[in-house]
């Protein structure tokens, strides 16, 4: 390997990162340098002060406060269906008997490629007919069904095919002996289930409800589609409705952008190490 | 301690009862949210549904009426160029990146961090950060080309500039997750094969073509395929960017299957549309992975 550096030294190789490196940090700087920009003057320049008055002018003059509450509510009670959905179904499918388990895991397998998108128009008639609510008779008319509403914002996100086969992976991988052994013992199948073979998938766990969150949490076409009302806008939809009613407000909207994104930052930093290690064992095989 | 249940087939069926119990709600949610409005799609895709009227079978007639639509030849058109122009410079880009964190880098791993970091913003953050970026006035990149002399660059609404600038948009955002697969492909190519052909006088080059790119194949494949079925999907970008424009210019089918289904109140259309997508989704997921297992066979 010695000959391989002398002929593309390391000096170039650090070079190549740099520049890298700068096509990454110099948006970032920007972004950090126009949120602190005072209102009147051109962003994109050094400011000639650092306003830090606009962060509370952004949240003061659009529903921001109350998009990210819809936002947390949203993508944190989806994330927790989407995890106890897939723990179950994925241990049924790993260590139970189960009438029809190959025919699951072959739909399971094909729902895998099917993009979301493809199921927002019909899942939105759906929503809309959903018999009962928002003013629905049995038949589903007359109302506008989970149409601008919390539970029909997190209708996509509860289950996803991708969490139930990474579950089902990941207990298939543990030995069936811890079942047996508990089961001489007397242990009820829920317990098994709950006490013996849960603690040891909490990393797929943790990684499951990432994806999850992440999901809910960026999705911009089924809020998109589902609001009628400013009361329901999540902040990726408030956001853009934000930057096409006030597209020279950089100061502001640049403030928000940041706000938003820094709690998703903080805690994807602190994963990230074994949030890489478990995603690409299953992923790439 | 408790004796085992004496007879194994009520055993048996007490286990089942409780795995039937365990997998139903998750299926009964999937039946919900992906199998009944996929086969509605295919349903309604044959209809005149229009979300208010009772709907009523019209046959082929919003595939007829699409293929002779020149706006969806140009949004297939559109999409087809995003995914397969993304993918190309991705994959190509990705190895390189991948290729660079792979030497011991002093600070590698922060710079690492960085490029992977746009990974956790949505694409609504990504594309308003790029929208200033891209500014002709105050973006930077207009600025420089401005004190060189040239005019202000219109990025987003030009018809030329307007897909390729959300071609490299998406490519900022999404060149740290891939890069990242491909460099634990990396780091797992044996040392011992390069510094044996290295011994034998293989230069940088040769010993990339001939044994880290072979070494590394099915991750590339992985990410080729995940990154072009992404790409035909792309909607956010264009909505929050270019609104579709100028002239449709980055009008993708998802963009024309929402205005269909939410301008045009033509849902049956929008259903034609979803299908079609639909479709050529399975039909490459199939022939790629068919293709990669062939390749797999043949060169075991």
């Amino acid at each position: 390997m010695k000959s391989s550096k002398s002929r593309l030294p390391m000096a170039t190789w650090h070079g190549v990162a740099l520049v890298l490196a700068a096509l990454y940090v110099v948006p970032m700087i920007y972004i950090v340098l126009a949120s602190l920009t005072p209102t009147g003057e051109p962003v994109g320049q050094v400011p000639s002060r650092l306003e830090f008055g606009n962060y509370i002018d952004a949240f003061a003059s659009s529903n921001f406060g109350l998009f990210l509450a819809n936002s947390v509510l949203v993508s944190v009670i989806s994330t927790a269906a989407q995890i106890a959905l897939s723990c179950t179904a994925g241990y049924a499918l790993a260590k139970l008997p189960l009438p029809g388990k190959g025919l699951i895991m072959m739909l399971l397998v094909a729902l895998l490629v099917v993009p979301p998108e493809i199921v927002m128009v019909p899942l939105f008639v759906m929503s809309k007919q959903v018999p009962f609510i928002g003013g629905n008779d049995w038949l589903g008319n007359g109302g506008q069904g989970l149409i601008d509403s919390l539970p029909g914002l997190m209708a996509p996100h509860v289950v996803s095919a991708l969490g139930i086969f990474l579950m089902r992976q990941f207990y298939q991988d543990l030995p069936d002996e811890l079942g047996d052994a508990a089961r001489v013992d007397g242990a009820s199948e829920r317990r098994i289930f709950v006490m013996i073979y849960t603690p040891l998938v909490m990393p797929a766990v943790a990684v499951v409800g990432i994806f999850a969150f992440q999901s809910a949490w960026n999705d911009f076409l089924w809020p998109l589609i589902m609001t009628r009302s400013t009361d329901m806008q999540t902040l990726q939809l408030g956001l853009t409705v934000f930057f096409q009613e006030n597209s020279t407000q950089w100061n502001l909207l640049m403030a928000v952008v940041l706000t938003i994104s820094l709690p998703v930052l903080a805690l994807f930093l602190f994963i990230q190490k074994f949030f890489r290690a478990d995603v690409m064992s299953g992923a790439v095989k | 301690m408790v004796a085992k249940p004496s007879t194994p087939t009520g055993f048996e069926s007490h286990r089942r009862r409780a795995g039937i119990f365990l997998v139903s709600p998750a299926i009964a949610a999937m039946m919900l949210t992906s199998i009944v409005p996929l086969i509605l799609a295919i349903g309604l895709s044959f209809t005149d549904y229009d979300l208010f009227s009772t709907p009523s079978f019209n046959g082929l007639t919003n595939y007829q009426q699409l293929f002779s639509d020149s706006v969806f030849w140009q949004a297939l058109g559109n999409t087809i160029s995003f995914a397969f122009g993304q993918v190309v410079i991705g994959v190509v880009a990705a190895i390189g990146v991948a290729l660079l964190f792979n030497q011991n880098l002093t600070g590698g791993a922060a710079m690492r961090t960085i490029v992977y970091i746009p990974q956790a913003a949505s694409y609504v953050v990504v594309a308003l950060l790029w929208n200033m970026m891209l500014d002709p006035a105050m973006g930077p990149f207009s600025r420089i080309v401005q004190a060189f002399g040239g005019g202000p660059v219109y990025f987003l609404s030009s018809i030329e500039l307007a897909m390729p600038s959300i071609v490299v948009v998406s490519l900022w955002r999404n060149i740290g997750y891939f890069m990242i697969i491909i460099l634990a492909a990396l780091k797992s190519v044996p040392k011992e094969l390069l510094e044996a052909a290295a011994l034998d006088g293989a230069g940088a080059i040769r010993r990339f073509f001939y044994i880290t790119l072979p070494e590394i194949r099915s991750a590339v494949v992985f990410v080729a395929i995940t990154w072009f079925l992404g790409g035909l999907q792309m909607f956010t970008q264009s909505y929050v960017m270019t609104g579709g424009g100028p002239i449709n210019a980055t009008k993708t089918l998802v963009y024309i299957m929402y205005d269909e289904a939410f301008s045009a109140l033509n849902i049956g259309k929008a259903s034609a549309i979803a299908v079609l997508l639909f479709g050529a989704v399975v039909v490459l997921s199939v022939s790629l992975r068919a293709i990669s297992y062939l390749m797999r066979r043949k060169s075991q």
